[in-house]
């Protein structure tokens, strides 16, 4: 169209909102929305809600959430461990191992049918301990290889899980299983169903957080809110500049950025006493003053610097080690955001593609993601607990699957879903304990296997959450991160 | 594998061992005594499921060529028979059967057998005795044939044929050669049993390659009684039989030499002729050693299948049920329903004059109003024309109006305008993009493979472009479906028309699920095929039938009348199914000339290549020589053409591997095997199956064909559904993928159900549909009322009754697509190979697998991130590219699905990242810069210290962005913003103070509630 006829009038008489109904809408404005009508429109609203799961106010769908029952942790802290730890290696002490190191796999552990592919194949029939040392720790006397020394010092902290095992033997499932509850990508994820039936204790914040440098294979679908509410979606906290992905505007408009978004929400305003009744129209223009309050909020989140230098330098944000500082920074934010009350925390260790998939070089793979892992994960308990936050926030290390004990290739380790160790710290877990076992060369689970619908229905127990009450309706079916009711147990012993 | 299978097996299946002559009684013994002896002592361990000793019993050349120890059976000599010292117990290291000697009549009779030769006759070909596809197979004629139970000859039902005949020259799977001395797969002698009921006579014609016998010629045909036919025949009896006779006939003495590939059974007069046990074998003694009372029809007769749980109280579903859950609204067809048709209502109406509206809109109307009047409410005034232009061109195209469109439409007072208004948005090419947009919802569309490496998929875009083609040209929904299912099923490959090649594209369908390339790596394939199958039946499901098929693949359906085997038959219907990458979908003439192009290359660098060799015998010398010589073979080499491919699949053969019903849906537990079937709950029985040809099972057509029927209960109501909740955001089904007890109860049933019969009644037309709605008073009412106009408010919150238009925010796509469009960078020439937007560094640093590939490690396999130039990507939103483990961020955060799993209606949630994105992300400043530049050139001076002007740069920017004029407050709201901010920057020197002023005023417009919702 012509600039000539966008600027003439003629055709256009009758198109202003001002010959429309717009009638009193100052009064409607100042009035505010407390209406008797709205109020009765929103309770409708909460009730159709409620039907489906678990009521969500939609103008509010982070606002904190009255638990099943009284929660022994109130926020979560997750490190996951990417690529499959071998925690023979670390954690779960086999002199059996130790002696065999070298010889053939005995026949009585190779007669096992197993549910996924067969644990032998790509591997050689030799055995393989690793050079570690390996002493007791804590007055539990919980075992750690001389990996982890750090984190050894919180072994009273600490209850291991050692007989977990998953469904796949593949990256991607299991590392959709751990995250999701199933081995096929987009459903809800742990944090999606935690912040979904508990909201979050900060509103001007996301309920889910994650932080990594290289997220978990499979991409976004580890942390997708699958059909929730995209409010209970996982957002990504950059530890390195703007903190939330388009947080702020280009340098030029931030100056005017108040007033142009006055502006649009003066029109918005306007718009809606148009439309008495449109809550959408209202949550939006309250969206905008939360992502206005976001922006300061997440900003100062951010600024770490604000640490101490002994804070800093104790989760090695200082050291030569670029990717344990990497690391290190993860854990201090995590530690920020659970202090701004942020529900759900996630960090992914991986700082580059590699992670714990030591399929050659095992031995490296652990040196070297042990020593950017150990010393901030341990510096986040002490800090947790220094500050009084470990009592209310429970953290959890795990791994999408364990290593086989045969070698691979020169000194590498294959994939292992049929028996590997994860530990649990914090609020409402059972300190300097274990449970299960595997077996004497840590292949497989041996008593008490766990699979991972049982650790998530603990980690539900924890905060408060009934497994099988934690549903969402959804295409017709009453679904759980936990699957079928009934069908999962919580690891016995693991809470206290 | 039970006794009678195996012999069953035995009986029909080709043997090894040829002809042998043989006495009468000998093949009796050995079918009645021989053959069941062997079956139930010996060949649980020695036939086909297991070969202990390597020895197998199930036929005659297996037992001569014997096991381990050598030949177990020497036909005439007992004493060198293997068999015979073990059965006889006499060498203790071989002892069979191992834990109980057989009795001695049982050892007598197997000794004698030997001994007389072994009789072991070759097993007949079973044309015809169960098959309950066979009336189907008999494509031509104008007779009838059904299969009937009453008095059969063997087995349980016979063929009835009325006046004339049922034929088929060439039936699928029918290629006998008739050879005087038969070998392996070839005959002779044909048996069968027929009558004739009220008189005439009763005849067979038989084809041969695929054509009947001259009229004159009598080879060919039988005939009992006299022939009428005026077609000559071979007579075998004056009279026709009225009870069963056997007649055998010797194909090469009457034919001689002939494939046999047809046959007409023929009723002469009367009412109707019988015929049963038809059978083809190389020799009498075959024929003679058929035994139709030992074949085990479980699973193959038709007629004993209970009907539909209303009617047959042994249906299983009714059984399993208790006779509930059979009130569900969706499982009675539409075409039922009784509508009571409300009477003309001239009063109701309230839009414009329309003179092009149809009565289908009339209708709608009506059932509309009725259930308003019900409830004492009325239907909202007509909404003005400049809301319903904006309504009306987002619904259709998923675009806002230009202003040129708006003027002229706000212009035109003649009666028609709408209609023209509606008929060019139905035929612009935006129209097919929107209606893709939503169909590839609800298929799970994706670019990429998913699961751990996330690899492009190169050629999906060709199923995308073949869906905006489709909804274009406005192919009817039932050949839309069928093509999806089915299209390699129904078209030759390689295609002769442009069509073909469309059906042929179209079984990207079946590939859209996850694929998980690593799988192999870690022996999960097993795994792997049981979750695409379950993905694609669960999708098929919800796609077409809006059905939760998703619900019974571990256990019987919670609510709804299904059973878990269920599920499994309906995955049996894909179970021969496999993927291909390179479906050829160049047209047959073409490819031709591909060829012949391609041999021409190859003609010229024929010499070159002898040039080559010669170089090589000394190619120390010739270095230089052979490298400019090899340069030039490759750039004559690239001069060779490919045909076009697409990604697609066919069926691996006739045979697909079986199907189990999984325990808990674990692949590692199966349970009974299904075939084929459609929900038990209406039709219990397996599905007839028609394979259209050899090397296709012809399940998925038949799949396809059951679907997209006009007596299908779910098919038109679930796309009718579909549509119209394009149009209102809400379906008459607001769960438009589950039309179960959990889904919602229609709200207005007799609209729908009339509606999908209108649908049906007119060629299955999605345009028609639209039309039909959006002329309709109902879908022109306003969105928004005055408060105390408005009972429906106090009365009816939801909106359920339809007493206004529901206002609506606009989905991922069409936001972002409006903001191009508004801002003039739309580029609307968009097809083919999918645009990579750039995408934030730190998300694609966070894929591991697209790490690999950007340090280029990933071996070719695609799964990186392959950002276009900037220009490039001003495409609309359904050519960007969908890969699963990274959806564009810009869209994500504005509720785009997630590509597992089918979506039915898109979530509208309001959260803050989506302000963040819109206010400060690179596309949403672009946008609006583009966009204030389009305003400044409408305004030609840029000039912001007159009011005057201020207020004409308002304008323009309300007018293309909301195509309206702004209000006087807004005027001088905006006025206030313009003249501040342009102080404010020419107080700091700033460059172009005016233009940046301009653009934080449309920066704003962009992030106004009104651009993203539709009143």
């Amino acid at each position: 169209m012509n600039a000539e006829s966008l600027v003439s009038h003629d055709t256009w008489r009758g198109t202003s909102p001002d010959v429309g109904g717009r009638r009193n809408f100052l009064t409607r404005f100042g009035a505010g929305f407390a209406g008797v009508a709205l109020g009765s429109l929103l309770a409708d609203e909460l009730r159709a809600e409620s039907a489906g799961g678990i009521a969500i106010d939609p103008l509010h769908p982070l606002q904190a959430r009255v638990s099943h029952f009284a929660p022994r942790a109130k926020q979560v802290i997750f490190l996951f461990q990417y690529g499959g730890p071998a925690t023979f290696d670390l954690m779960d002490y086999k002199p059996e191992l130790v002696k065999l190191n070298g010889q053939p796999v005995p026949e009585t552990f190779k007669q096992h049918a197993d549910k996924v592919g067969g644990v032998f194949n790509h591997c050689k029939d030799e055995l393989m301990s690793g050079p570690w040392k390996w002493a007791r720790h804590g007055a539990c006397g919980h075992w750690f290889s001389d990996l982890l020394p750090h984190t050894a010092r919180h072994a009273d902290e600490l209850c291991i899980v050692r007989s977990m095992v998953s469904d796949s033997s593949n990256h991607a499932p299991a590392t959709y299983l751990m995250n999701t509850g199933a081995i096929l990508g987009g459903r809800p994820s742990l944090g999606s169903w935690i912040t979904y039936g508990l909201g979050s204790l900060n509103q001007n914040l996301p309920g889910y957080v994650l932080l990594y440098q290289v997220g978990g294979l499979g991409g976004s679908a580890n942390w997708s809110n699958g059909f929730l509410p995209a409010a209970f979606q996982g957002t990504q906290f950059r530890h390195e500049g703007s903190p939330v992905l388009n947080l702020s505007p280009p340098a030029e408009f931030l100056q005017s950025q108040r007033s142009t978004l006055d502006f649009a929400q003066a029109v918005n305003r306007l718009h809606a006493a148009d439309r008495p009744g449109v809550l959408d129209l209202e949550g939006r223009i309250a969206s905008y003053e939360l992502a206005y309050r976001m922006q300061s909020e997440a900003i100062d989140i951010g600024e770490i610097e604000r640490e101490t230098e002994s804070t800093q330098r104790a989760y090695g944000l200082h050291d030569e080690d670029a990717a344990k500082a990497k690391y290190g920074r993860m854990c201090l934010l995590s530690r920020r955001l659970i202090e701004k009350g942020v529900r759900f925390v996630q960090i992914y260790n991986a700082v580059d593609k590699l992670g714990w998939d030591g399929h050659d070089k095992n031995t490296d793979y652990n040196r070297r993601n042990a020593a950017q892992t150990d010393q901030p994960v341990a510096a986040l308990l002490a800090d947790l607990k220094q500050r009084g936050l470990l009592d209310s926030t429970l953290v959890i290390w795990a791994g999408e699957f364990g290593r086989t004990p045969m070698k691979q290739g020169n000194e590498g380790r294959n994939h292992n879903p049929y028996g590997f160790n994860i530990w649990l710290a914090g609020g409402g877990v059972r300190a300097g304990s274990s449970i299960g076992t595997t077996d004497d060369i840590g292949l497989r689970a041996e008593e008490h296997p766990q699979p991972v619908k049982n650790l998530h229905a603990t980690i539900l127990t924890a905060l408060g959450l009934a497994p099988d009450e934690l549903f969402h309706e959804h295409q017709g079916r009453q679904e759980r991160l936990t699957g079928v009711a009934q069908s999962w147990k919580v690891i016995p012993g693991v809470l206290a | 594998m039970p006794l009678l299978r195996v012999i069953f097996a035995l009986l029909i299946s080709a043997a090894l061992w040829g002809n042998v002559p043989a006495r009468g009684d000998e093949v009796s013994r050995f079918a009645d005594d021989v053959l069941p002896l062997l079956a139930s002592k010996c060949l649980s361990c020695h036939g086909p499921d297991q070969q202990d000793g390597e020895l197998r019993l199930d036929s005659l050349s297996a037992a001569r060529a014997g096991g381990a120890r050598g030949p177990a059976v020497v036909p005439g000599d007992p004493g060198k028979s293997l068999l015979v010292q073990a059965i006889s117990f006499g060498n203790p290291d071989l002892q069979m059967p191992p834990k109980q000697k057989l009795s001695q009549r049982e050892i007598d009779l197997l000794v004698d057998w030997i001994r007389a030769g072994a009789i072991w006759p070759e097993p007949p070909v079973v044309l015809f005795e169960e098959d309950v596809s066979f009336p189907g197979r008999l494509t031509q004629g104008n007779g009838t044939a059904r299969l009937v139970t009453e008095a059969p000859y063997s087995g349980r039902v016979s063929l009835e044929i009325t006046p004339l005949q049922r034929d088929a020259a060439s039936i699928p799977g029918w290629h006998f050669p008739i050879r005087e001395h038969p070998g392996t797969g070839e005959y002779r002698f044909l048996r069968l049993a027929w009558k004739k009921r009220g008189g005439g006579s009763v005849m067979l014609e038989l084809a041969s390659q695929g054509k009947w016998p001259a009229a004159d010629n009598p080879k060919g045909r039988y005939v009992a009684g006299p022939n009428t036919t005026g077609w000559s025949a071979i007579s075998v009896g004056a009279q026709a039989p009225t009870e069963w006779s056997v007649q055998t006939f010797d194909l090469w003495k009457d034919m001689g030499e002939f494939t046999l590939t047809g046959c007409a059974p023929t009723c002469d007069g009367g009412t109707a002729a019988y015929f049963d046990a038809m059978l083809l074998g190389p020799s009498l003694a075959s024929l003679d050693a058929y035994r139709p009372h030992l074949l085990d029809f479980d699973g193959a007769t038709p007629l004993d299948w209970p009907g539909d749980a209303f009617t047959d109280a042994r249906n299983p579903i009714r059984k399993l049920f208790r006779g509930e859950r059979l009130d569900l609204w969706s499982l009675k067809p539409p075409g039922q329903t009784n509508f009571s048709i409300p009477g003309d209502r001239q009063n109701s109406r309230q839009s414009e004059p329309d003179s092009e509206e149809p009565h289908e809109s009339r209708m709608i109307d009506d059932f509309v109003v009725r259930r308003l009047e019900a409830a004492g409410l009325a239907a909202s005034p007509a909404a003005d024309r400049r809301t319903i232009i904006r309504r009306l061109t987002f619904d259709l195209t998923g675009l806002p109006p230009t202003p040129e469109e708006v003027a002229a439409f706000l212009a035109d007072s003649t009666p028609n305008a709408y209609a023209l208004l509606v008929d060019r948005l139905l035929a612009s090419p935006r129209y097919g993009e929107q209606q893709a947009r939503a169909w590839l919802d609800v298929v799970r569309y994706a670019d990429t493979q998913g699961y751990e490496r996330d690899e492009f998929r190169p050629l999906a875009w060709q199923y995308r472009d073949y869906v905006v083609r489709s909804f274009n040209s406005d192919k009817p929904f039932d050949q839309f479906v069928r093509e999806q299912l089915a299209g390699d099923e129904m078209v030759p490959s390689p295609p002769r028309t442009l069509a073909e090649a469309d059906a042929l594209i179209a079984t990207g369908f079946l590939r859209l699920g996850q694929w998980d390339s690593t799988a192999s790596i870690f022996q999960e394939e097993d795994r792997l095929r049981a979750e695409i199958l379950a993905d694609l039946t669960n999708t098929t499901a919800s796609a077409f039938l809006g059905m939760t098929m998703s619900c019974c693949q571990c256990h019987d359906h919670k609510y709804d009348p299904l059973s878990q085997a269920d599920h499994y038959r309906m995955q049996a219907f894909f179970s021969g199914f496999v993927p291909s990458d390179d479906v050829v979908i160049e047209l047959a003439q073409d490819l031709e000339g591909i060829k012949r192009h391609n041999a021409s290359v190859d003609a010229k660098l024929e010499p070159l290549r002898a040039e080559e060799a010669r170089l090589q015998a000394s190619a120390e010398q010739h270095k230089e020589q052979i490298e400019s010589l090899k340069r030039e073979m490759v750039v004559i080499e690239s001069e060779k053409q490919s045909p076009r491919l697409a990604m697609g699949g066919r069926d691996s053969g006739p045979v697909a591997p079986p199907t189990y019903v999984l325990y808990q849906g674990d692949f590692q537990s199966p349970r009974e095997e299904v075939q084929p079937g459609f929900v038990s709950v209406l039709s219990p029985g397996p599905a007839p199956i028609l394979p259209p040809h050899e090397q296709t099972t012809g399940r998925r057509l038949a799949l396809a064909q059951w679907i997209a029927s006009p007596e299908n209960p779910w098919t038109a109501r679930v796309i009718v559904n579909r549509i119209w909740q394009q149009h209102f955001g809400t379906g008459l089904v607001a769960t438009p993928n589950d039309l179960g007890y959990t889904g919602a109860p229609p709200t207005h049933p007799e609209l729908l159900d009339w509606l999908a019969t209108r649908f049906v009644a007119e060629g299955w037309s999605i345009k028609k549909l639209h039309r039909w709605i959006v002329h309709s008073a109902t879908y022109r009412q306003a969105s928004r009322v005055a408060r105390e106009s408005s009972p429906g408010e106090v009365v009816e919150s939801g909106n359920a009754l339809l007493w206004r238009q529901n206002m609506r925010r606009l989905d991922a796509e069409t936001i972002r697509d409006s903001l191009l469009s508004v801002s003039g960078l739309l580029r609307d020439d968009a097809s083919g190979k999918p645009v990579w937007p750039e995408v934030p560094a730190d998300l694609l640093n966070a894929q591991p697998a697209i790490l690999e590939a950007l340090e280029g490690k990933d071996g070719g396999r695609m799964q990186g991130w392959y950002t276009d130039p900037v220009e490039q990507t001003d495409v609309r939103s359904l050519f960007l590219v969908r890969k699963r483990c990274l959806p564009i961020p810009f869209l994500q955060v504005f509720d785009l699905p997630d590509t597992t799993v089918s979506c039915a209606r898109r979530d509208t949630t309001v959260v803050a990242p989506q302000a963040l994105t819109l206010l400060n992300s690179p596309e949403g400043i672009r946008c609006a810069e583009a966009f204030a530049r389009r305003v400044a050139a409408c305004l030609g001076q840029l000039e912001m210290s007159q009011p005057d002007s201020r207020r004409q740069a308002t304008v323009v920017a309300f007018r293309l962005a909301l195509t309206r004029d702004p209000g006087a407050t807004e005027i001088q709201l905006a006025d206030d913003l313009l003249r501040r901010h342009f102080d404010q920057y020419r107080q700091e020197g700033r460059e172009q103070p005016a233009f940046q002023s301009l653009f934080d005023l449309c920066r704003g417009v962009l992030n106004l509630n009104e651009f993203v919702y539709v009143d």
